[in-house]
């Protein structure tokens, strides 16, 4: 057999050999993985809004950049909304960035976490900068500091607050599953 | 070489971080807290004991290191990328916090020249039980490179020793009974590069002194003989 074949061929079945491997703790650890983001923002949520004082209600999205909304109310039957909870992914320069950011009936920004990340150098400081400040409008980016000498990370976290600025009016006042 | 010395040369005389000075960038990057030092550690132990079993298993194989041969670079990167992989799925569904401050520095064990070189240079060619002994020396010396680096930088720049999440020893009191505060530049890949610095400096001088100690006894040896 041609050698430039047999070699193609042995890498193929290294190949399959590992990707099945790969898809067996895929399926091991999905739902876990999945379990453990969840918590993380339930978590974030619960510094302000605990769940034995207030309703918790999840709107899950399978398309677009946000991927659930979690909407506050005083009780179940409550028609008022007292905050809402969005989880946005969006390009860094590494990866993909999950924030989860918060933001009360008053349209300010009541704070933001970033869930999960995978950006180096400059950008691994995303988890602590400060792109906009508590309380500051969460309807329009005048107050968005960029992080000096990580471009990528900084536009991949104007996308996530531009997200939510085009659509928390909307929300608040009922469209949140539009 | 017996199995002791196979073991020990990985932590002293070939540790790769000291010695070597290979995979010196998560050395770098990972080191701001202890914490992060001993997940990466773990998670290097694991794919270097795996990926140099599975390396020498299939090259002590006749048949198979026959076919493997002409294509073993990218064999073996496959079977570390996959190692990599699993420990990245493991660490994301069970230590979450750790996988989110590790970060990139995880996927990127990859094409960390410790693993790859162990591979290449030592259990493509030696025994099984051997490269697995070869891989937890290795990566033991990896390890405790890697949390020295972190304890002398975590306890300079943030006055902390951050052992596991919460599990914290707090040594400010040092830097109150100083009257200075902590310094923080030390956490700061600045830091990283003026730790290592530092770090090799005294090791390379402790060396060279029991070397020094060494040659005089010899002598001494010589002329008395």
């Amino acid at each position: 057999m041609n050698n430039g074949l047999k070699s193609g061929l042995v890498l193929l079945m290294f190949g399959l050999i590992c990707g099945l491997l790969l898809a067996v703790v895929n399926g091991l650890t999905a739902d876990k993985i999945a379990a453990e983001e969840l918590r993380l923002k339930t978590q974030a949520i619960e510094e302000y809004y605990s769940p034995d004082e207030y309703f918790i209600d999840i709107e899950e999205f399978d398309y677009g950049k946000i991927d659930s909304i979690f909407i506050i109310k005083e009780s179940a039957d409550s028609e008022e909304i007292l905050a809402l909870a969005y989880s946005v992914s969006s390009q860094g320069y590494g990866g993909l960035i999950n924030v989860l950011v918060v933001v009360k009936n008053d349209l300010t920004i009541q704070d933001y976490k970033v869930i999960s990340h995978t950006e180096s150098g400059p950008g691994s400081g995303v988890t602590d900068y400060e792109f906009l400040s508590k309380d500051s409008p969460a309807n329009s980016l005048d107050d968005f500091d960029q992080m000096a000498g990580a471009t990528f990370t900084s536009n991949a976290m104007r996308d996530i607050f531009s997200i939510i600025a085009e659509r928390v009016e909307n929300d608040m006042g009922g469209e949140v599953d539009d | 070489m017996t199995k002791k010395e196979n073991f020990l040369k990985g932590i002293f005389s070939e540790n790769p971080i000291f010695v070597a000075l290979l995979g010196l960038c998560p050395t770098l990057a990972v080191t701001t807290s202890l914490e992060n030092a001993i997940g990466m550690t773990i998670a290097v132990i694991f794919v270097l004991v795996l990926s140099n079993l599975i390396i020498s298993l299939i090259m002590h194989n006749k048949m198979l290191a026959d076919l493997v041969k002409p294509v073993r670079i990218p064999v073996y990167i496959v079977v570390i990328a996959t190692l990599v992989t699993v420990v990245e799925m493991i660490m994301h569904a069970y230590l979450i916090e750790l996988y989110n401050s590790l970060g990139i520095f995880i996927p990127l064990i990859v094409v960390n020249c410790i693993i790859l070189g162990r591979a290449e240079a030592f259990a493509s060619e030696n025994k099984p039980i051997d490269s697995v002994i070869d891989g937890i020396g290795m990566s033991l010396g990896f390890g405790l490179a890697i949390m020295l680096i972190s304890i002398f930088r975590e306890f300079l720049g943030a006055g902390v020793l951050t052992i596991w999440k919460s599990l914290q020893i707090d040594l400010r009191f040092i830097f109150d009974f100083l009257m200075i505060e902590p310094i923080d530049m030390f956490i700061k890949p600045a830091g990283a590069f003026i730790s290592l610095g530092f770090i090799l400096a005294i090791i390379i001088a402790i060396t060279n002194r029991s070397k020094a100690r060494m040659a005089e006894k010899e002598k001494e040896v010589k002329s008395n003989g």
